[in-house]
């Protein structure tokens, strides 16, 4: 289950909004005894410059770029953490609402305090498909999960949420 | 277009920083389709042609690229799937989507990376593996209940893409009659690159079940598909991608 930051994978998230311009491009790590970084790109509308990401050279980014090793040193004095919460919005699912960590000019942790619950139908299957392929596809929900196909609103009101938690506080 | 793309890079991979410049890249290229194509933006190309301003036959090659894909596909599917809207006006959000996701997968493959999952706006294109002996696990959302997956499949090299009725943009109605597309509550298709699948999946859904066969048979793609009236459709070899749950192997 945790083999996979044990082998000390390199993680990219990045995020973007397509509707307006890309104003942030940070970059963290999820956690100091790994080599994993993450990147996120932020998205309201105001103004549009070239993201940098870590590493990277200063450019016209409006505001401080911060620099982030890819593999933190533990030695870091650790800044004190603080934690904001994003306004709630709302997709075809129901509310979505976030908080953000920060500590430092890094995001340590982002939590879902609203995510749609369904409407409790559950899903009536197949009667075409046959039983066993039925069953197949019932038992492959359980697998765990990498990505979601048809994922659209409730990943944008996500994002929307975090970004306007950092946008509180001016990260 | 209003999506949101997330790219996760897993390794082996290039350097963090050559990595880092690959994705600032690939959504750049987002951010420049989505200039030129969407509907919602008025100084985009599409809108300047459908306000009038400019001519059809002076359009970007980008634009004539994904014209020209969105008009033998609305051949193929007797008019189904289009790259009109029912008032007329130009709207190729059906091809772009799929197309401007390909084109960001394609510049991280140029770019040496090799294991990545793209997704844009639940567009999903996936190459190598997340770790070691694994295929990416895309979860299908199910469009009833987001919090449980219609299906998990598992993919390597390919792209998964899903039509439902929850899904934003004007381009979900039959082109053929110009209603509302019916009898489907969502289509998922998995094709080797991603304008396959979303153009795909957008052109099963407008025709409804009847397309899901036709969808496998003319494009050699897996489909798998739910009626509104709960019956699960598949077309291709959909067994054969479905995850196994539980520990790995």
């Amino acid at each position: 289950m945790t083999s996979r930051k044990k082998q000390g994978a390199l993680l990219y998230l990045a995020i973007m909004g397509a509707t307006s311009a890309v104003v942030g491009f940070r970059a963290y790590a999820a956690e100091p005894a790994q080599s994993a970084a993450s990147v996120v790109a932020a998205n309201p509308a105001t103004t549009s410059h070239t993201p940098r990401a870590a590493g990277g050279s200063s450019g016209s980014s409006p505001r401080p770029t911060p620099s982030h090793p890819s593999r933190p040193k533990a030695s870091a004095a650790p800044a004190k953490p603080r934690t904001v919460t994003g306004k709630v919005v709302q997709t075809h699912y129901g509310p979505v609402q976030v908080s953000v960590t920060v500590t430092g000019t890094r995001i340590t942790d982002v939590a879902a305090l609203q995510t749609p619950s369904g409407d409790g139908h559950s899903m009536q299957l197949a009667r075409r498909a046959t039983p066993t392929l039925r069953q197949e596809v019932l038992a492959s929900q359980s697998a765990q999960i990498d990505t979601v196909s048809g994922a659209t609103y409730t990943s944008q009101g996500y994002a929307q949420s975090v970004q306007s938690a950092l946008d509180s506080i001016g990260f | 277009m209003g999506t949101v793309m997330s790219v996760d890079v897993r390794p082996p991979a290039p350097s963090p920083e050559a990595v880092a410049d690959a994705l600032e890249q690939a959504f750049a290229l987002l951010a420049a389709d989505d200039r030129r194509f969407s509907t919602y933006r008025a100084d985009s190309e599409v809108s300047r042609l459908n306000a009038g301003l400019g001519d059809l036959a002076d359009a970007s090659p980008e634009l004539r690229e994904v014209l020209a894909l969105g008009h033998r596909l609305e051949a193929s599917s007797g008019g189904a799937f289009t790259c009109r809207d029912p008032a007329g006006l130009l709207d190729p959000s059906g091809v772009v989507k799929g197309w401007s996701g390909q084109r960001a997968a394609d510049l991280l493959l140029g770019r040496g990376v090799r294991n990545f999952c793209l997704n844009a706006g639940g567009d999903v294109v996936a190459h190598g593996g997340p770790e070691p002996g694994r295929d990416w696990h895309v979860g299908v959302r199910s469009p009833s209940d987001p919090s449980i997956p219609l299906a998990v499949l598992a993919v390597r090299d390919q792209a998964v893409a899903t039509s439902g009725g929850y899904e934003r943009g004007g381009h979900l109605w039959d082109g053929r009659s110009g209603e509302p597309a019916r009898g489907l509550a969502s289509v998922t298709v998995v094709a080797p690159d991603l304008t396959t699948a979303d153009m795909l999946a957008t052109a099963v859904y407008a025709l409804g079940p009847d397309g899901v066969a036709w969808a496998a048979e003319s494009f050699a793609v897996d489909v798998l598909a739910l009626t509104e009236s709960g019956e699960l459709l598949t077309g291709g070899d959909v067994r054969s991608l479905l995850a196994r749950s539980g520990p790995r192997a």
